[in-house]
């Protein structure tokens, strides 16, 4: 098995069958990236290939002096925003995001329950909350790396993810009440 | 608000020793701290063991498969304007042969002259025309090729642009 430092030297040289395995690794995480801004499993789709292709197209400006899922994030950020900006949709806070249930087989225990409710919420977020939650939980990503993907203040960044849990964790309270 | 953030950090490990305490006696002494923390420590774990959303299974195909068929476009984009350009100079060349060869009265130059008269029943005056729009064409194509070449670098820079900043 390849490392990830050999597989872009490979993409690097022209090898498109290494490329395939870096797509592997990182779908999820662009995908996930997208969607929590879009709303959208089609759009996102459409988006995050977008994002794959021109990643290939360019992978000769990574230096690696970052994480390639950090670079990738950046490209899905600047990508994400300029379909939106060129659909000219506004996304308002609250009310216009409709929930996207995902085709998950019948959860039965508490764990995968909670899982649910807190997939819930994240779709009750404004689109740029849960997109920050995702990348630092779901994409492991730092601060600082948070940071140069959405071109924002480490101290911002950090500000951000704090409020974003704090609503996560009303909207939590709330649907728990529902139930 | 000043509260849950530093029940977060404290949580994040972002606090100074100093201010870890702080926030430790605080859980142990005040009972809202207490049940804050542990409610934020329970969403901690939760999110941490979320997945990511995939997308659809033949996904990573379908890219591998778009790629393929963009580099296959941009090579059919690129042939197609070489081969253009190369039918335009080709053309060219072959008139100013025949217009060079007008002034040059040598026997070889005239004798082509006159069979590209005779093959194509155009006079002096429309063999000079046919030089004369051949030469446009090709400059027309040199015109093209470097309109496409600089679309083409703006592009790039753009989406270079977009991807690093």
């Amino acid at each position: 098995m390849m490392t990830e430092e050999q597989l872009i030297a490979s993409v690097k040289a022209g090898n498109v069958h290494a490329y395939r395995s870096l797509v592997a690794r990182h779908q999820s995480l662009v995908f996930t990236m997208v969607y929590r801004r879009l709303n959208s499993r089609e759009d996102a789709e459409e988006i995050a290939q977008d994002v794959f292709v021109k990643a290939y197209k360019y992978i000769a400006s990574f230096k690696g002096d970052a994480k390639f899922s950090t670079w990738l994030c950046s490209i899905a950020n600047n990508s994400t925003s300029t379909f939106l900006s060129k659909r000219k949709l506004v996304f308002s806070e609250l009310n216009e995001r409709h929930e996207q249930q995902e085709d998950h087989e019948i959860l039965s225990s508490p764990e995968e329950e909670q899982l649910k409710l807190i997939e819930k919420a994240m779709l009750k977020l404004p689109s740029d909350d849960a997109q920050i939650i995702s990348l630092f939980y779901q994409g492991e990503q730092s601060l600082a790396e948070i940071a140069d993907i959405l071109q924002m203040e480490t101290n911002a960044v950090k500000v951000k993810l704090h409020r974003a849990r704090v609503k996560l964790k009303t909207t939590i309270e709330q649907l728990t009440i529902q139930k | 608000m000043e509260r849950d953030e530093k029940i977060l950090d404290y949580i994040d490990g972002l606090l100074s020793a100093e201010e870890a305490e702080q926030v430790r006696e605080k859980i142990a002494t005040d009972g809202e701290w207490e049940a804050r923390y542990h409610s934020f420590l329970e969403m901690n774990t939760l999110l941490k063991g979320a997945e990511l959303l995939s997308p659809s299974p033949s996904f990573v195909d379908q890219t591998i498969a778009l790629l393929e068929t963009e580099k296959q476009l941009n090579n059919a984009k690129t042939s197609a304007l070489i081969k253009f350009f190369q039918a335009t100079v080709w053309l060219w060349v072959m008139i100013t042969v025949v217009v060079f060869s007008d002034i040059n009265t040598s026997v070889f130059s005239n004798a082509i002259q006159q069979w590209i008269i005779g093959l194509s029943s155009l006079s002096k005056g429309g063999i000079h025309l046919l030089f004369g729009s051949s030469a446009m064409l090709w400059v027309f194509g040199v015109l093209l090729m470097a309109y496409v070449a600089v679309r083409n670098y703006e592009k790039d820079a753009n989406l270079i642009n977009e991807i690093l900043n």
